[in-house]
């Protein structure tokens, strides 16, 4: 059985993929946080920091065939450097030891993010968009680093199938991402006047995608991935069981930069994308597999509450 | 409380919308979703909403005459017009003209100022009715999609120019020529008589504009004397003419004054139209 090296085991996304695969692959599952107990998943587990010489020992030891890099620590409220150590140098080793290891296929899960929210944003954005989001906050700079590392990676090193996904909103009720879980409140804050178009992918059609992608020898490169339509974010709210707080953005962004400074409260670095849209197109990868969700927009949304663990 | 006075306006517009306004809406072929928004966030409940309050604005207040609106061609098209008068009923006219008077209707989609999205609920409102950021990616993506999009190639220089020079053009900027040559599409000409009387600005606060970060900042003889009642446009005649499509052929890519001679053409065009107007139109503003 081929052998294939998932990142970020510890989280939901990594779980639900490694389900999936666990029929046809030997899989081994990395994270540098603990393994819950109650996931889906109960493979083979290795604790180990990513950014360590000692995470060679693994390629070493198990001639991996395919990797699949979800491991990118996506909360906003962890430390920076933190946050910056993992994505970027951890990426940069994984990369490293994929080229030197001889691995087929590469998957780096970026995200929507990196295009940046901003006020001058067209709908539809497709994988050659400028990435703006560096230059409007310095807290992004570390996904934009990690979605740049595997891009100059996949044509430095094309023995390696390497394919970048850049997803918009991963929810679904087994995730525990920040979005997720903002939805799952009962009463969900939003700028007031503001209503941005969003888009949400379910846990499963991700993870979908995922399997999709290893499938098809002709996909590699950077792909957008969006789920199955645009929705405004109140509606969203409302599609999710809660209710929507209007909050004025005149008060809501010197609040949460006070409560920044203490840690808590909401990002403020993601605070514009509830005030301007970043909608992306994923008609290349559709084009290319012939690809289409399972789970609809408002059944995505509804999905959340039904936590199933 | 936001939310229930929002939820009791949807009410209140819902009761008011004219049924041959959503029937009209409903034949439009469009890229809407399983729930009704295209990506751009449009929305035709509410354009509808729009819509039918604003007729009686459209057709009481302002007597809007339409010419020519036939010779629109199916399929997409740019619609290409003289801006004035301020604030931008010269786009909601036009919006109004093409789903109600076109044939068969159509939604225009407007390039709006890069500004509007950091207003809140106005920019909502306007995304909803289908309006998007004037950026040339959205442009070419709607026509691509056959849709038909409204330009004002002299942006604010157009908008926010004082009385006295009134139905004079502007510098054309060239993106919509190097648009409608990379995607094949027909121009129509249109000049709007009448918006440039609608606020009658007689002077340009800038360092005020700059404070406030707009484009411009106009004194006119009811702003801001009169306070809120000043924003009330003067109820002037509106009339547009729609010109006859024009073609282009030739690079994209090509040198700016390849493409200006291009823009050249379509500034004649309208500016010719304007003469006739104000010939017809002679002293009767209202």
């Amino acid at each position: 059985m081929e052998k294939i090296l998932i990142t970020g085991m510890a989280g939901a996304l990594a779980n639900v993929v490694a389900t999936k695969l666990s029929d046809r692959y030997e899989i081994i599952g990395v994270d540098f946080r603990p393994y819950h107990k109650s996931w889906c998943y109960c493979g083979k587990f290795l604790r180990v920091d990513y950014t360590k010489r000692v995470f060679a020992d693994i390629f070493r030891e198990h001639k991996f065939r395919h990797v699949l890099h979800l491991g990118r620590i996506g909360n906003p409220l962890e430390k920076f450097y933190k946050r910056y150590n993992f994505n970027v140098f951890g990426t940069a080793n994984i990369l490293n030891l994929c080229a030197k290891y001889e691995v087929q296929t590469v998957l780096v899960f970026s995200t929507f993010h990196i295009y940046g929210a901003h006020q001058y944003n067209p709908a539809n954005i497709e994988e050659d968009h400028p990435l703006r989001a560096g230059q409007i906050f310095r807290e992004l700079i570390d996904a934009v680093e990690l979605d740049r590392l595997a891009t100059s990676y996949f044509w430095k090193n094309r023995s390696v199938r390497t394919i970048i996904f850049r997803p918009c909103n991963v929810v679904g009720p087994t995730i525990n991402n920040a979005m997720t879980l903002y939805l799952r409140r009962r009463y969900t804050p939003y700028l007031m006047g503001f209503n941005p178009m969003m888009q949400f992918i379910d846990e499963e059609d991700i993870a979908d995608t995922i399997l999709l992608a290893l499938d098809k020898e002709e996909v590699f490169g950077v792909y957008n991935i969006a789920g199955a339509g645009a929705i405004p974010f109140s509606e969203a709210i409302e599609a999710a069981g809660g209710t929507g707080i209007p909050i004025p953005h005149y008060l809501a962004y010197p609040v949460l930069d006070q409560l920044s400074h203490w840690g808590i409260g909401f990002p403020m670095h993601l605070v514009d994308y509830f005030r301007y849209p970043v909608v992306i197109s994923d008609e290349k990868f559709k084009k290319q597999t012939g690809y289409r969700p399972q789970w609809g927009i408002i059944e995505t949304l509804k999905r959340i509450r039904k936590r199933s663990y | 409380m936001t939310f229930i006075l929002s939820k009791i306006a949807e009410k209140a517009a819902d009761f008011m919308v004219s049924q041959d306004i959503v029937k009209k809406l409903r034949e439009i072929p469009n890229q809407l979703n399983e729930i009704g928004y295209d990506n751009w966030g449009m929305n035709p409940k509410v354009l509808a909403q729009t819509l039918s309050l604003c007729r009686w604005i459209f057709e009481k207040y302002f007597r809007v005459e339409i010419h020519g609106i036939d010779r629109v061609p199916q399929g997409r098209v740019l619609i290409i017009s003289n801006h004035g008068g301020q604030l931008p009923w010269d786009g909601t006219f036009l919006i109004y003209a093409m789903a109600l008077y076109a044939n068969p209707p159509r939604i225009l989609r407007g390039m709006v100022e890069r500004l509007i999205p950091r207003l809140p609920f106005f920019s909502t409102w306007i995304a909803r009715c289908g309006q998007i950021v004037g950026d040339p990616i959205n442009c070419k993506k709607l026509l691509e999609h056959n849709e038909a999009v409204m330009v004002f190639p002299e942006g604010v220089r157009g908008s926010g120019k004082l009385f006295w020079k009134r139905y004079q053009l502007q510098r054309f900027g060239s993106g919509f020529m190097r648009l409608a040559l990379e995607t094949a599409t027909p121009i129509v000409p249109v000049a709007v008589i009448g918006a440039e009387e609608t606020y009658p600005a007689i002077y340009n606060l800038k360092t005020m504009a700059r404070i406030l970060k707009l484009p411009y900042c106009p004194i006119t003889p009811t702003w801001p004397v009169l306070g809120p009642l000043g924003l009330l446009p003067i109820p002037v005649k509106i009339r547009i003419y729609f010109g006859e499509p024009m073609r282009f052929e030739g690079d994209f890519d090509a040198p700016e004054q390849d493409i200006q001679n291009k823009v050249n053409l379509v500034t004649a065009s309208i500016q010719q139209m304007i003469q006739q107007g104000l010939k017809e139109r002679g002293r009767k503003y209202f």
